[in-house]
């Protein structure tokens, strides 16, 4: 698969500067969805996260003047970050967690995916299985049905499922180890 | 990394499908406690799993909405403002405000301009058949030789353009319909499963709609035809004519699973096939052959078991020419010749 098309970000940027509604309607449509579930990871609740995202961009447009930005995703990346780890209210868990992803990665802390480049990576990948391989993975991980279900459907016994979803899943576990999410779920913090 | 044995690879893969049972949480558990290298299996499973959770929560939040809220509060109301505007100077003279709304009219063509000009292009090279997601959701399906141009944007319209055969399965969305450039066509659907084979150098345009409703209309106008559920609707170029028929749809997205099928198909149509799907060209040295009608069905078989299986089928033999050479060095695309069995005799 071939893909093209990159977004300048500089000239996003300047644009932005010189009151570009619409760029800036690009921007927010862009990272919008990565960012929630960015936060949604770090707050575990979806509205708060919508809320955490969106008060970001509000001061995104307002500051926009003064900023010296070098790319909008290590900012937005790091903005929303510091907003959702102040909302975390356990203190102890607050310093695990910061502590947790220093650990992790100092460098690239405000990691994460904007939805086109994790839906060009898992496409890339489910595009490495082979065509029966891929239809039953997809049956099962996007449109949701049962081994079962599967199976009557394609006339195929429950383990020939199993068994192709595990060939999938050999493949997808090396494409997608560099999907850079830093965030560990709370619960892991709370009970390990 | 070591391999892991069948039965714990399948305990992860009912692990990755949420359909782990107790007792299996409580195998998987012991085996994690075992070693490193058993939880560095589990974690990368894990990760692939929250990858693609990820992206499903991303596709079901609403950036549309969001925006919208957003600038409310930043902007107000937008439209009032320029409303407002365009009252004060009608108010002056009627003239100007129709140089105003010219006005206003083209920036605002410019500025979505910048928005819709973010389109991403995909495509299958000859010989190949690859699938993805599309950023709102709907997924695809390319055929070979076929490629897909769409916005990269989730929020932005939902217009597509290709070329080539592609496979829709299109996520429901009734505010935003998915529109299908193919050729002078326009195939505009809300959710819906559809087939659409339109490569430039074929003489009409097939559309197989499998499930829900599709409106396929000219670009040029004309009435636009609603089509239904097992209906394959055949657009010929050259007269500008759309012709209904019924059909059976999983001939015609059996490609997406790797399958190659035929029904009562007649030579030319299997020929044509067959030609893109191992990208090879076929020549017909005996003109009969093209009135012979082909059922079967091939799934990951190699070219020569499939020119066998016509050989023995069918009144037909073959030839498999030798590779010619380029003038660049690259080896040119394969060429097949078939032949009528009797009509082999003759020369012979």
């Amino acid at each position: 698969m071939h893909s093209s098309g990159l977004i300048d970000e500089k000239f996003l940027v300047i644009q932005l500067q010189q009151d570009d509604r619409k760029v800036f309607e690009l921007i927010f449509k862009f990272y919008y969805s990565g960012l929630v579930v960015y936060a949604d990871r770090i707050i575990r609740d979806t509205e708060m996260s919508e809320d955490i995202v969106q008060s970001v961009f509000m001061k995104l447009w307002e500051d926009r003047k003064s900023l010296r930005i070098d790319t909008l995703r290590s900012y937005l990346g790091a903005a929303v970050k510091n907003r959702s780890i102040d909302l975390i209210r356990n203190q102890q868990v607050q310093d695990r967690y910061l502590e947790y992803i220093r650990e992790r990665n100092p460098e690239h802390e405000e990691g994460f995916c904007n939805f086109r480049e994790l839906s060009e990576m898992i496409n890339q990948a489910i595009d490495k299985l082979p065509p029966r391989c891929r239809e039953i993975f997809l049956m099962s991980r996007f449109r949701h049905l049962k081994t079962a279900d599967i199976a009557r459907e394609l006339k195929i016994s429950g383990r020939t499922v199993e068994t192709q979803i595990s060939h999938a899943l050999k493949i997808l576990r090396i494409e997608l180890k560099d999907y850079f999410y830093l965030i560990v779920t709370l619960s892991k913090l709370f009970f390990e | 990394m070591k391999q892991i044995d069948e039965q714990h690879e399948l305990l992860l893969v009912r692990y990755f499908l949420g359909e782990l049972d107790d007792m299996e949480k409580t195998v998987l558990d012991r085996w994690l406690q075992e070693s490193e290298e058993n939880r560095r299996h589990f974690n990368a499973v894990k990760k692939a799993g929250e990858a693609i959770s990820d992206l499903e929560k991303m596709k079901a939040i609403n950036g549309n909405k969001a925006f919208q809220k957003v600038s409310l509060k930043l902007f107000g109301k937008d439209k009032s403002i320029v409303i407002t505007l365009i009252r004060k100077i009608a108010a002056v003279l009627f003239l100007p405000l129709l140089i105003a709304s010219a006005w206003f009219y083209l920036v605002q063509e410019k500025k979505s301009e910048i928005m819709s000009s973010v389109y991403q292009q995909t495509e299958s090279p000859a010989g190949m058949r690859s699938s993805m997601v599309l950023p709102d959701g709907s997924m695809v399906w390319l055929n070979s030789g076929s490629r897909i141009r769409y916005p990269v944007y989730p929020g932005s319209t939902r217009e597509v353009y290709i070329e080539g055969e592609v496979y829709f399965e299109v996520a429901k969305d009734p505010e935003r319909p998915f529109i299908v450039h193919a050729g002078e066509l326009n195939i505009e659907v809300t959710g819906t499963i559809f087939n659409c084979q339109s490569y430039p150098e074929d003489q009409v345009i097939n559309t197989v709609l499998v499930e829900g409703t599709v409106k396929i209309s000219q670009e040029n106008g004309g009435r636009p035809i609603l089509m239904e559920a097992g209906e394959l609707v055949g657009f010929i170029k050259s007269e500008g004519k759309m012709t209904r028929s019924m059909t059976d749809p999983e001939k015609h997205i059996a490609w997406k699973s790797g399958k190659l099928m035929f029904r009562d198909d007649p030579m030319d149509v299997v020929i044509a096939r067959l030609e893109r799907w191992y990208n090879i060209d076929i020549q017909v040295v005996d003109k009969e052959i093209e009135h012979y009608a082909y059922t079967a069905t091939f799934e990951n078989e190699t070219l020569d078991q499939v020119l066998r299986f016509l050989e023995l089928s069918a009144p037909i033999s073959y030839s498999v020419a030798e590779r010619e050479q380029n003038p660049d060095g690259s080896l040119g695309k394969q060429k097949v010749k078939l032949y009528s069995q009797g009509g082999q005799k003759v020369r012979q």
